[in-house]
């Protein structure tokens, strides 16, 4: 994923220092983010050692940068506010959320979720429906009269999709953490849908 | 619904219902074109507890426990698949691993139709087993995709 260098120096300013963000919906103070401009200017030279301070064991690229795309998709204009209202919803759930031990989605599903959800809304495809997963994440679904797809952000740093309908079998695979495969995964949910 | 000192009835018909709950979350509604459907998210692994209907009605899932509030579950809605939906054998290319989900009867107290889907590998069962993301997202389709919504959810 690439990221305007411009649009990191418009939403941090041109020394980095840190900055307080605020959820869209209520403005409550959610996120700290520190981002020094030794590694703004490592974004700016494409350069993907880019560390987080706010998670100073992530040392995972595509894990950094997608966590920086999430918290600057929050300055962004956004089409569809419904959607992220559903998102951003499932960041207040309680341990236990289902009375069945669930646990609530964490930073890396919503982090990877805010990326797929935007892909999703630019690529002209809504979910039918947004809501955490039993087994811990986010999950979008698609149906189409009697067919069905979703994709799945799990908190074990997993992605999974499924189509099936009631005369196919489901085909469900694991999905790579990038863009491209996403976008992949998406055509494909799409085209057995519209099919 | 009480047990009665009944002894367990080790005995699945593959057409046999069984009953769960679910909520409006759980399930995209449907049209005139379409039924309600139960999303694969909603479906739990590698354990999980529905009624058998051999010895329950589909609405005996919404009844608490003993000790919990008496209306929690009257808003929710109920799912039904049978025990040949639930049951499956999985062994992946080339791997010497099975898995295998099971029904047994489980029966509480206060609830004698109480039945559990187990996850067994190699005829082992151990509930805190893992597997393979794929292998748990195919099963969970195919549960949701046999499931079928006898009670659409209000809440």
């Amino acid at each position: 994923m690439k990221i305007d260098p411009r649009l990191l120096e418009k939403s941090l300013g041109p020394t980095g220092k840190s900055f307080q963000i605020s959820r869209p919906t209520d403005d409550r103070p959610f996120h700290t983010v520190s981002i020094v401009k030794e590694e703004m200017e490592a974004t700016h030279a494409g350069r993907e050692k880019l560390q987080h301070p706010a998670e100073p064991n992530s040392t995972d690229p595509s894990y950094t940068v997608a966590r920086l795309f999430f918290v600057l998709s929050h300055f962004l204009d956004r089409k569809s506010p419904e959607f992220w209202e559903q998102l951003e919803k499932l960041r207040d759930l309680p341990k236990d959320w289902d009375t069945y031990k669930a646990d609530p989605p964490n930073d890396f599903a919503l982090t990877w979720a805010h990326i797929i959800l935007s892909i999703l809304i630019e690529s002209g495809f809504p979910p039918t429906k947004i809501i955490a997963s039993v087994e811990g994440g986010v999950g979008f679904v698609f149906t189409q009269k009697d067919k069905y797809g979703d994709i799945e952000c799990l908190n074990s740093q997993e992605i999974v999709a499924v189509i099936y309908d009631r005369k196919t079998e489901p085909d469900a695979w694991t999905v790579a953490l990038d863009t491209q495969s996403i976008k992949l995964a998406i055509d494909k949910i799409r085209s057995f849908l519209n099919a | 619904m009480w047990r009665q000192g009944r002894e367990i009835d080790p005995e699945f018909e593959p057409t046999e219902p069984l009953f769960s709950r679910c909520a409006k979350k759980d399930i995209v509604e449907g049209d005139e074109n379409s039924t309600d459907v139960l999303s694969s998210i909603a479906v739990r692994f590698p354990d999980f507890s529905v009624n058998r209907g051999k010895y329950s009605e589909p609405e005996d899932v919404l009844i608490p426990s003993v000790g919990q509030p008496p209306d929690i579950y009257a808003q929710m809605g109920i799912v039904k698949f049978t025990v040949g939906t639930a049951r499956w054998g999985h062994q992946p290319n080339a791997s010497p691993i099975k898995y295998e989900m099971r029904v047994e009867h489980n029966p509480d107290e206060d609830n004698y139709s109480h039945s559990e889907v187990k996850t067994y590998k190699d005829g082992n069962y151990d509930s805190g087993v893992k597997i393979n993301t794929t292998i748990k997202k195919e099963y969970r389709a195919r549960l949701a995709r046999g499931a079928e919504v006898v009670r659409r959810p209000a809440i």
